[in-house]
């Protein structure tokens, strides 16, 4: 059997690849990506821990965060078309309109 | 090593290839592709850690939904190839921070603490999908009905977003 600290450290090395990611990438569709990875990395943690606890509640956890990801996929995306039509770009840089 | 170990690792290690593959691509649609592939050998350890249910979920709703709105969205983008790996200093700073903070926790994890790396008992957790249902409708009914509120607004959110005129 496999503890559930190495679940952890898998989970850790994901959350961390997505962090990174959300750092040095330019564009929005890439760094929404990099959301996705730090969830599925929440996901599994809250999977290893209802194994080892013997309980569903993380489970029940796991679908509403994934009921959530649905969501925030689908607003976040309907903004970046939105941006994109209205600016022609989606490099977060040239995105500064709050900058004055 | 039982060939249950040998499943675990081998979703582990790929998973962690392909969320590198996804971070390093320079084309979008490349990174959407391994990221689908990423999730699946997700859900593979989800089914490995008894969670058939929430991994049945995760391959439909992730693998099926998520990622074809992520690909379609790309299509309807004209995506130049952005270069990436080249930002300013500072943020180069606090991704150099981040990054050896969170590692180094691994690693400390890993060396240091192993009372937490140790074997232990496994019982039966029943992840069916009758056992996820009977939790979801009897104690997390009221919970259930707002998520379902939550993606009703999301839906309508997206429908007025995605108008010509705004």
């Amino acid at each position: 059997m496999i503890p559930i600290g190495y679940y952890l450290i898998l989970s850790g090395i994901l959350f961390t690849l997505g962090i990174i990611a959300f750092f040095i990438k330019k564009d929005l569709i890439t760094m929404f990506m990099s959301i996705e990875i730090m969830l599925n990395s929440a996901n599994l943690a809250f999977i290893a821990f209802s194994r080892n606890l013997l309980s569903i509640n993380g489970q029940i956890v796991v679908f509403f965060i994934i009921t959530l990801a649905a969501a925030e996929a689908c607003l976040g995306l309907a903004i970046i078309l939105l941006i994109f039509r209205q600016r022609k770009t989606i490099r977060s840089e040239e995105i500064n309109l709050m900058k004055g | 090593m039982s060939l249950y170990s040998g499943f675990i690792y081998f979703f582990g290690i790929l998973s962690i290839f392909l969320g590198i593959m996804v971070i390093t691509r320079k084309n979008a649609i490349h990174s959407a592709v391994y990221l689908i592939f990423c999730i699946l050998s997700i859900a593979g350890l989800f089914f490995l850690l008894q969670a058939e249910f929430i991994a049945g979920i995760q391959i439909i709703v992730y693998a099926g939904g998520i990622m074809v709105i992520y690909v379609f969205t790309i299509l309807l983008i004209k995506l130049e190839v952005v270069k990436g790996l080249k930002r300013r200093w500072e943020i180069k700073l606090i991704t150099a921070i981040v990054f050896s903070a969170l590692s180094g926790e691994i690693l400390y994890l890993l060396l240091r603490k192993r009372e937490a790396l140790l074997p232990e008992e496994y019982g039966i957790a029943k992840g069916t999908v009758q056992a996820v249902g009977s939790y979801l409708l009897r104690d997390y009914l009221i919970p259930f009905e707002v998520v379902s509120l939550l993606l009703l607004v999301a839906m309508i959110g997206a429908i007025m977003l995605s108008r010509k005129k705004v």
